[in-house]
């Protein structure tokens, strides 16, 4: 009888970044990660499926190239996600999926497109320090650009009510962001 | 917020940060599915919960509908395993190479709600009925239905129906010799099979993976 046993990362990224050129060990990671964070970009992000598997494949590419040039020092799940991250918003940021998204943060977009960049990550990474209702609403207002009638619907509330649980959220979100600052 | 990737690396050290991200449910509900939810079912087919959540949340439907539609493990493993990465990323290979497109086909999410009954001394199988959890109906009417793995089946049929979903049917359904000596010695077992749908073979439009729970009699 097959039984589901979700794989252990660890060892499969330290396999994979003893020796970055060695593509069998990268091959099986990605292999084991593929289902894993093709569900997570199509449900967090609302992107085409026929996209994913090149974001997925982008982002893995120049998480290898990082480590084979040195650049990387922690290989982990955490890490790769960030790679993953960056190629999303940017396929997101092309399609301009991401306009409303600094109103999360209540500032512009910056106007070097690399700190715009960070800006997006940092908000998506701070969305996933929120409660899931939370991430949820907020993602599907502003990653899929849904209403909030969309969003009620799907939540079983009224409009007036998804509205102040998105403000409510993006409060959060800016005291995480806000968290950090310098 | 800071301005610098030094901030990015802090918020990996808050609360939740390291955190395997696939645990966790996402949707509308807490019920919803989490990733390793998600792909659980495309390994081992759907559970009755799993089903009776879908009827309930239009979600997780089209998640899961949606993850079915991706079609790269065989590719992505045939391109690691054919080009080397680095020559692949110095060349700026960015999209899949027609060449192995071939082999990728969408996935659809099995469910098969009972046990099915094997005649040990014939190796015959009841009929077994399962539902596909998928948006390409059309597929199915179209394509040769089959089953293989420890019970074989060259003949589905699509059983119209008012759900949301296709149900298909197998009969004249073969057990395999290894199926019937474990059912000699234990009252029931569970196996997986493999669903394949195509206009031949080698060509796939569809193809899914189960548990089915087996008992003989």
């Amino acid at each position: 009888m097959a039984a589901f046993h979700p794989p252990t990362w660890e060892p499969l990224f330290a396999a994979a970044s003893r020796n970055p050129k060695d593509d069998a060990a990268w091959s099986d990671l990605y292999v084991a990660l593929w289902p894993y964070l093709t569900d997570w970009i199509l449900s967090r992000y609302g992107l085409d499926p026929s996209r994913a598997a090149d974001i997925l494949q982008d982002a893995l590419l120049q998480y290898r190239t990082k480590l084979a040039a040195g650049k990387t020092v922690q290989p982990s799940l955490a890490h790769l996600r960030g790679f993953v991250r960056i190629s999303v918003l940017s396929a997101l940021r092309d399609q301009s999926r991401l306009v409303s998204l600094d109103e999360i943060v209540s500032r512009p977009s910056p106007v070097d497109p690399e700190q715009d960049l960070l800006q997006k990550l940092m908000i998506d990474e701070a969305l996933d320090r929120l409660d899931l209702r939370c991430a949820y609403v907020l993602r599907a207002k502003y990653f899929q650009g849904r209403t909030s009638a969309e969003i009620a619907t799907a939540l079983g509330l009224d409009t007036g009510h998804v509205d102040v649980i998105l403000h409510r959220c993006r409060e959060r979100c800016r005291e995480i962001l806000t968290a950090f600052s310098p | 917020m800071s301005n610098s990737y030094k901030g990015w690396e802090l918020l990996y050290q808050m609360p939740g940060g390291t955190k395997d991200p696939f645990q966790d449910p996402y949707g509308p509900t807490s019920e919803c599915f989490s990733s390793n939810d998600v792909v659980r079912m495309f390994e081992l087919g759907a559970l009755s919960r799993d089903v009776s959540h879908l009827s309930r949340c239009k979600e997780c439907r089209e998640r899961v509908e949606r993850f079915g539609e991706v079609t790269a493990p065989e590719l992505a493993q045939s391109m690691y395993r054919s080009v080397p990465w680095w020559r692949k990323a110095s060349q700026g290979f960015r999209t899949p190479q027609p060449a192995f497109a071939a082999l990728a086909s969408p996935q659809t999410l099995v469910y098969v709600p009972t046990t099915c009954s094997v005649n040990l001394a014939q190796g015959s199988v009841d009929t077994i009925r399962m539902q596909l959890i998928t948006r390409r109906v059309d597929d199915l009417r179209r394509c040769t239905l089959r089953l293989e793995g420890p019970v074989t089946a060259n003949a589905g049929c699509l059983v119209a129906g008012s759900e949301p979903y296709p149900w298909v049917e197998f009969h004249n359904v073969q057990a395999s010799d290894d199926v019937i000596r474990e059912l000699r010695l234990h009252n029931r077992i569970t196996e997986l099979v493999f669903l394949k749908v195509g206009e031949t073979e080698q060509r796939l439009c569809l193809k899914g993976t189960s548990n089915i729970e087996f008992e003989g009699i």
